[in-house]
């Protein structure tokens, strides 16, 4: 009845829309997602300049030789690549402008993470591996912060 | 009690069950003018970055605004996503529902 009162007021008068909305699509953002392939690429580097080279003449350990380091380089530029896509998200979903306004790095932050996920794709440098890394610490920081959350660093390696 | 009330109309299913689609609010917009909300409390509040109005419950009250949250998280955009509300954006108390 009460609601058949305040429907008609409602025709007269029109209430302002209050939202109880989920805008989707789910709104599940995690630097760990990054910070993990991030991880798997700097592993991948180390792997690479550990790997010995066997002696030329020994064929089948220069076609073990040759097959691991492929694996190793795919491997690597897979995930240094992954780990691109996964801050791109992060930078261009989950941050706002009101983040940007409390964090003015963010920007310069996101973008030369981006770079070095490319570095070391491209490249085996342990250096840029683990500049990356620290570079998605931060990442990290700022993004639990932004959520009033204290979630400490850690690595699977 | 005889304090002025804001009527607001509910779209959305995060305040599912206590709130659906199509329900009214009555607000009491000066509900916070003296002290800040408890939690526990429905509040209507500007979106910290976006145009429009939501209503949530307040979780947390922390020094310079609340985390709220959609009583049906399955289905609620909240401070899990936009982060705290300031107390200024908080547009009041929600004391009634016509549903």
């Amino acid at each position: 009845m009460l609601k058949k009162v305040v429907n008609a007021l409602d025709q007269v008068s029109p209430a302002q829309a209050v939202e109880a909305h989920c805008d989707g699509p789910c709104g599940i953002y995690d630097p760990a997602s990054a910070r993990i392939a991030a991880e798997a690429a700097v592993s991948m580097t180390k792997k690479i300049i550990a790997l010995e080279v066997p002696d030329a003449s020994d064929s089948t350990a220069m076609a073990a030789y040759l097959n691991t380091l492929t694996r190793f380089v795919a491997i690597k530029e897979e995930q240094a690549q992954l780990a691109k896509d996964e801050l791109l998200v992060l930078w261009t979903d989950y941050f706002k402008p009101p983040h940007l306004e409390k964090y003015p790095n963010l920007h310069t932050t996101f973008w030369e993470a981006a770079k070095l996920c490319s570095s070391v794709k491209v490249e085996v440098s342990l250096q840029h591996a683990e500049e990356l890394m620290t570079a998605i610490q931060e990442i990290h920081t700022i993004f639990w912060a932004t959520k009033d959350r204290n979630i400490d660093w850690y690595t699977a390696g | 009690m005889l304090r002025r009330r804001v009527r607001y109309r509910v779209e959305g299913n995060s305040m599912k069950p206590i709130l659906s689609p199509g329900d009214f609010v009555l607000v009491d917009p000066v509900a916070f003018t003296h002290s800040p909300p408890l939690p526990g409390a429905v509040v209507v509040a500007k979106h910290p970055y976006l145009s429009s109005i939501v209503i949530k419950r307040v979780s947390q009250v922390l020094e310079d605004g609340v985390f709220v949250v959609g009583d049906n998280s399955e289905a609620s955009s909240d401070s899990h996503q936009f982060g705290r509300v300031n107390f200024k954006a908080i547009l009041g108390r929600v004391t009634s529902r016509i549903s």
